[in-house]
């Protein structure tokens, strides 16, 4: 541990270094300015060279230095990272705050009971933020403020200001819901979310500007065509990786409280009520039309109030009469045709992506949570544990660039699963399914190591309650006690948390995963759109993913319903 | 004839944090006859846990480590294979486990759980072991069986949660009950509806021979002949 923890800091005092002094740094390794272009180069076809002693980690599609570049964009990945970091720590100190005075002012009469209800009251603002899918709502944010900075029409680029705001502005309630003890920790752990966070937002094209390099701005431009050049999508990837890595262990080394929580005490009802599953769903169902309407109101807010958005704030009656009652968010004039349908048209692509990343994830965290919970301290569940926790480190849409210059048909090292643009040729279901295989794959592994530490918490508590002893004292044999006793309560009490707070992740991924691979869905679509500036689509796609969330949330709290009985009846 | 159940030099070590260990229990020696019934009073309560469970080679946390002899009807239980050991608890030897309000599974009707116990130890069709079920919660006086062995733990009385558990452990007809603080966590008006039923049982020879475990000194008179004083040392 200790070692990890050097290491981790050597490594993020290089990458400071780095950022401080980007010219010196970049100019001793010998690479000139990130925005010089190298004629020598490109091939006579066009083709960028590799790893060499001019360049020393290649050149790019245009001709730039890698190494200058991924030296320059250090800077902004960290300015942006603790920025919005604390940024974020002093939003939720506001809000927690007022929230606190509020609600010492409603409890006057007990004022024990003031701290209960803030945290309550920031706990569930907490939950609802979750139902917001963050990355969409970060972009509404990025692109909105982007066009009053003074950019040429068309071209997204909100600049780091734009950037910090709007990723201090979705990180916040992560911020304000832990107590004072551990303000440091918080914050600290929250520079790595931001840092990512960056990472995507700049890959979907609302980074701090075209002349600015950025990691994720340079994995986006690798992207495209064939995957020839590995080197200019690899070693930024490698960069964010590494410092993302490096901020976390040092983040989760400062000392604080346990932040796992025990699990909420669970009431049990004793009173039958006539049909408390209709009563549980319809509570669910309502509760998730509230949230419909008040996120949809805040990207009205998003897209009229902030920074000079040019035709597109129609007053709000009309929006939510058009969007209400005819499923009407604007007319696209390059496409033609209604924006509504438009987002239709790409959604059941998104959705086969979508739910086959959700199957192949939570399939993958399950095994691997699972065995890591039973078999613990053994070298599989080391290596296991590890590695996950390196690729829920790595951009999603990083790994599937390195996937595909692995593993594509097409250019891969190895030629064994359909890649790029393999979707749009396929014809057959059975054809477009395997072209999905390596995004499914991707997406699995990025997320697994979010849901494994959540699949092995609950096995653990499940494998240590009261019951399990009471089923060994009965002579049960050891499988049917983990898998009838201790499985029935892990999976009822994973269902209900899988929607809830693994959803939003799981839209992102989607999102970001679609542009690597080429899947004309709805993920193509928003990039396609920011990259054109065309904000009424953006909307659009972000009203759509908010539809999304809200649905797979309901599905999960409805899933959890039907597992666990003392809900059902 | 040798003893039911002859205890020498029993000592239990826990596992703690960073591979040390806690001795929790150390020097019980005791026996019981078929038919006797006795008491363990004093010490800690994880004491007594402690040297229950170490009885049906078990311990309250992974790691745990027993130590000594433990002979029920001559044979030797902790040097059995776990299959052998698991073979005797829930059959020859029951065991009503210390109160929780988890200690039965939350999620799977009182009766499954009753009909899991049977059918682990014997050859017996569904249908069958549902009848050996309600037959089995009216004996330990569950209110309406037939509607109870559908029902989830959480819709039972705590003073029914017990039963449930005391139903559990005497499913198969043991020679030997162990019952940890039969009586603790009810209110003082449940307790002896639960003396009742143990010391009812006790008289129609359901369980040959009963080990309890408490701090109540009425408790321990009720049900049984002989108390043995843990020292507060070990």
């Amino acid at each position: 541990m200790a070692a990890g923890v050097g290491l981790a800091g050597a490594v993020l005092l290089a990458v400071v270094l780095t950022a401080i002094v980007p010219g010196d740094v970049a100019s001793l390794a010998g690479a000139p300015g990130p925005n010089a272009v190298d004629r020598h180069a490109l091939n006579a076809f066009g083709q960028p060279s590799g790893p060499s002693a001019a360049h020393l980690l290649g050149a790019d599609r245009a001709g730039r230095d890698v190494l200058s570049r991924l030296v320059y964009a250090a800077r902004i990945a960290l300015e942006v990272g603790f920025a919005s970091a604390a940024l974020a720590m002093l939003i939720g100190a506001v809000v927690a705050l007022l929230v606190g005075l509020l609600a010492s002012r409603l409890t006057s009469r007990r004022p024990s009971r003031a701290g209960h209800l803030s945290d309550r009251a920031i706990a569930q603002l907490a939950d609802a933020w979750l139902a917001i899918p963050l990355l969409l709502f970060g972009t509404a944010l990025a692109v909105a403020c982007s066009h009053g900075h003074g950019c040429a029409a068309g071209a997204v680029g909100p600049g780091v200001p734009a950037l910090i705001g709007a990723i201090s502005l979705t990180l916040w309630p992560f911020a304000a819901r832990r107590r004072s003890a551990d303000l440091l920790r918080t914050a600290a752990l929250l520079v790595p979310a931001a840092i990512l966070y960056e990472a995507a937002l700049s890959f979907l094209g609302v980074g701090p500007g075209p002349r600015t390099p950025t990691w994720g701005g340079m994995i986006a431009e690798a992207t495209p065509g064939s995957p020839s050049a590995w080197w200019s999508g690899l070693f930024p990837g490698l960069a964010l990786l590494l410092t993302v890595l490096a901020t976390a262990v040092l983040a989760s080394a400062i000392p604080g409280r346990e932040t796992d929580r025990p699990a909420q005490a669970e009431r049990p009802r004793p009173e039958a009520r006539p049909h408390p599953f209709l009563r549980f769903a319809l509570e669910r169902v309502l509760r998730s039309i509230a949230v419909l309407v008040l996120a949809s109101l805040l990207v009205y807010v998003i897209f009229r109030v902030l920074p000079s958005v040019h035709g597109i704030g129609e007053p709000l009656d009309v929006y939510l009469r058009r969007l209400y009652l005819h499923f009407d968010v604007g007319h696209d004039a390059g496409a033609g045709q209604g924006i509504t349908g438009l987002v239709l048209s790409r959604a059941p692509v998104s959705a086969f992506l979508l739910a086959g990343g959700i199957i192949f994830w939570i399939g993958a965290a399950l095994l691997a949570g699972t065995l890591s919970a039973l078999r613990p301290r053994t070298a599989a569940e080391r290596v296991l544990t590890a590695g996950t926790g390196v690729l829920a480190a790595a951009p999603v849409f990083w790994l599937g660039l390195v996937a595909l210059y692995l593993f594509a048909l097409d250019g891969g090292r190895i030629h064994l699963l359909p890649g790029q643009a393999a979707y749009g040729q396929a014809t057959t279901i059975a054809g477009r399914a395997q072209a999905l295989v390596l995004p499914w794959i991707v997406m699995a592994l990025g997320g697994a190591g979010l849901y494994l530490r959540q699949v092995r918490r609950r096995w653990q508590s499940a494998m240590t309650e009261d019951y399990i002893l009471t089923a060994r004292l009965k002579g049960l044999p050891e499988p049917v006690i983990v898998f009838r006793h201790a499985l029935r309560s892990t999976a009822s009490a994973l269902s209900a948390q899988t929607g809830r707070s693994l959803g939003s992740a799981m839209i992102a991924a989607a999102i970001l995963v679609e542009p690597v691979f080429g899947i004309p869905g709805v993920g193509g679509l928003l990039e396609a759109s920011i990259r054109r500036g065309d904000l009424r689509v953006i909307r659009g796609v972000v009203l759509f993913g908010l539809l999304v969330l809200v649905v797979v949330r309901l599905a999960g709290d409805l899933l959890h319903a039907c597992l666990d009985p003392r809900v059902r009846r | 004839m040798s003893p039911l159940l002859e205890v020498e030099d029993l000592r239990v070590d826990l596992a703690e944090r960073r591979g040390s260990t806690r001795t929790v229990l150390d020097g019980l020696s005791f026996s019981l006859e078929t038919g006797e019934g006795l008491a363990l009073t004093g010490g800690s309560i994880p004491a007594r846990t402690a040297a229950c469970l170490a009885l049906v080679g078990l311990t309250n946390s992974p790691g745990g480590h027993i130590h000594g002899r433990v002979a029920f009807d001559g044979q030797d239980l902790l040097s059995l294979r776990p299959a052998q050991l698991r073979r005797i608890r829930g059959d020859q030897i029951g065991f009503v486990p210390c109160p929780s309000p988890k200690s039965l599974h939350p999620l799977i009707s009182v009766g499954a759980q009753v009909m899991e116990a049977v059918r682990v130890h014997r050859q017996v069709s569904k249908p069958a072991a549902h009848a050996r079920a309600i037959d089995l919660l009216e004996l330990v006086g569950v209110p309406a069986p037939h509607r109870a062995v559908f029902a989830l733990p959480h819709e039972l009385a705590a003073l029914d949660q017990r039963r449930v558990s005391i139903a559990i452990a005497v499913a198969n007809r043991p020679r030997l009950l162990i019952a940890e603080e039969p009586v603790a966590g009810l209110p003082d008006s449940d307790h002896e509806a639960v003396l009742d039923l143990l010391s009812g049982l006790r008289r129609r020879h359901e369980p040959a021979a009963m080990l309890v475990s408490t701090q109540d000194q009425p408790v321990a008179n009720r049900l049984a002949d002989r108390v043995l004083p843990l020292s507060q040392r070990a």
